[in-house]
């Protein structure tokens, strides 16, 4: 839990959203390589760190908030790599990560279109799992499958008092 | 959370980057603790066709609008109510492309003005157009008194004239964009300060169209 003194609703918040990931990695059980997009300040990456992540890719659309992640790595190599890519068309290879990790992005997207883009980009990228917040809502889910991921497990932020959910999603086999 | 803004931490071999944004409007502190920064971007990085977007990076830049009983508000969110507004009343300002807040971290994308000059060099490009663009000008700005909001830091600056699209006026850097009556005059008053590129005979002109905007 935060601590107390000091204390803000944004920390609780915060702190939830950690717990949520932690969980999504356990179920997703498998570690190998893990992208982290985006990564924004790198606030998630001592929840990766503690589930075992061992190697790490944290990239970034925005210029502003890599160089403020850059100053937060938690050791040399961690995260491995730190990149700047856009998120609709990242710099990686087909199939070349386990697990991606797309939190509070994928709601701010406006339309369906670029969310579905950004969807087949991740299905593109990932061999696995994908957790990827977002607001509950039928159009989202069904959004998801056609993308090429089947639901796996569906967490909430907070029970009938808010929509944001992280889904952990699982490429189509 | 945040460490310190470190703008040369990545090498190249670590970052491979397929673009490298461009530095608009290097760091400001505010209170020795919160920053901003500005990046011009490709606007395909961020799935738009504009050739460009602005990328404003804030972290702990706060203000304590009324509106909120002083509660402290992110900069770059007033910023955001402040061009959904001017949109919906039809004043010319740029497009959102994306708008997130990550704890004391805000990130506001907006899009490019193509083909576009501040308003002192607008005016000084074509002088056949110059009646058009002071009228333009003061449309805008008067559309937006009239709704009862003034933009906060008016200057030739943060009008930028389109020559190309019938001198189209897009006001910008609404950040400090916020409704109350009581501000136009001063709102105005600082435009007519900063804006020595009108002649006389031009701003009675401006003041003119101003008036006739403000009465809509």
């Amino acid at each position: 839990m935060p601590k107390l003194r000091g204390f803000k609703t944004a920390d609780l918040v915060s702190w939830r959203k950690r717990q949520l990931l932690g969980r999504a990695l356990a179920d997703g059980g498998d570690f190998g390589k893990t992208l982290d997009l985006p990564c924004g300040d790198g606030r998630y990456w001592s929840v990766f760190r503690d589930m075992g992540v061992a190697s790490l890719v944290a990239a970034e659309v925005s210029k502003g908030m890599l160089d403020v992640a850059s100053g937060n790595r938690l050791a040399s190599n961690f995260p491995e790599t730190l990149m700047l890519t856009s998120a609709f068309d990242v710099d990686l290879e087909d199939s070349s990560v386990d697990f991606a990790a797309c939190i509070d992005f994928y709601q701010h997207l406006k339309g369906a279109e670029e969310q579905e883009k950004l969807l087949f980009e991740f299905a593109r990228v990932c061999r696995g799992y994908l957790a990827l917040s977002a607001s509950m809502g039928g159009s989202t889910e069904r959004q998801f499958t056609q993308s090429g991921f089947n639901i796996e497990r569906v967490y909430d932020l907070w029970p009938v008092l808010s929509t944001w959910r992280l889904y952990l999603l699982r490429k189509h086999l | 959370m945040a460490g310190p803004l470190n703008l040369a931490a990545l090498s190249p071999e670590e970052a491979p980057l397929s673009r490298q944004p461009h530095l608009m409007k290097p760091l400001q502190t505010k209170d020795g603790v919160g920053f901003s920064v500005i990046h011009r971007d490709q606007g395909r990085a961020w799935n738009v066709n504009d050739e460009h977007v602005f990328v404003k990076t804030q972290y702990r830049y706060f203000c304590h609008p009324l509106s909120r009983l002083g509660l402290r508000m992110p900069m770059l969110r007033r910023e955001l109510i402040a061009l959904r507004k001017c949109h919906r009343i039809g004043i010319d300002v740029p497009r959102v492309v994306l708008y997130r807040e990550l704890g004391d971290m805000t990130e506001l994308v907006i899009s490019g003005i193509s083909a576009s000059y501040p308003l002192d060099e607008a005016l000084d490009l074509s002088a056949a157009n110059r009646n058009l663009i002071i009228e333009n000008a003061a449309r805008a700005i008067g559309s937006l008194h009239r709704h009862g909001w003034t933009h906060g830091a008016l200057g030739n600056e943060h009008i930028l004239v389109q020559p190309e699209q019938q001198c189209r006026v897009n006001l910008i850097d609404l950040e400090k964009a916020r409704p109350g009556r009581w501000r136009i005059k001063k709102d105005l008053a600082r435009f007519l300060r900063n804006s020595s590129c009108f002649s006389q005979t031009e701003t009675k002109h401006f003041l003119d169209c101003y008036l006739l905007a403000l009465a809509g």
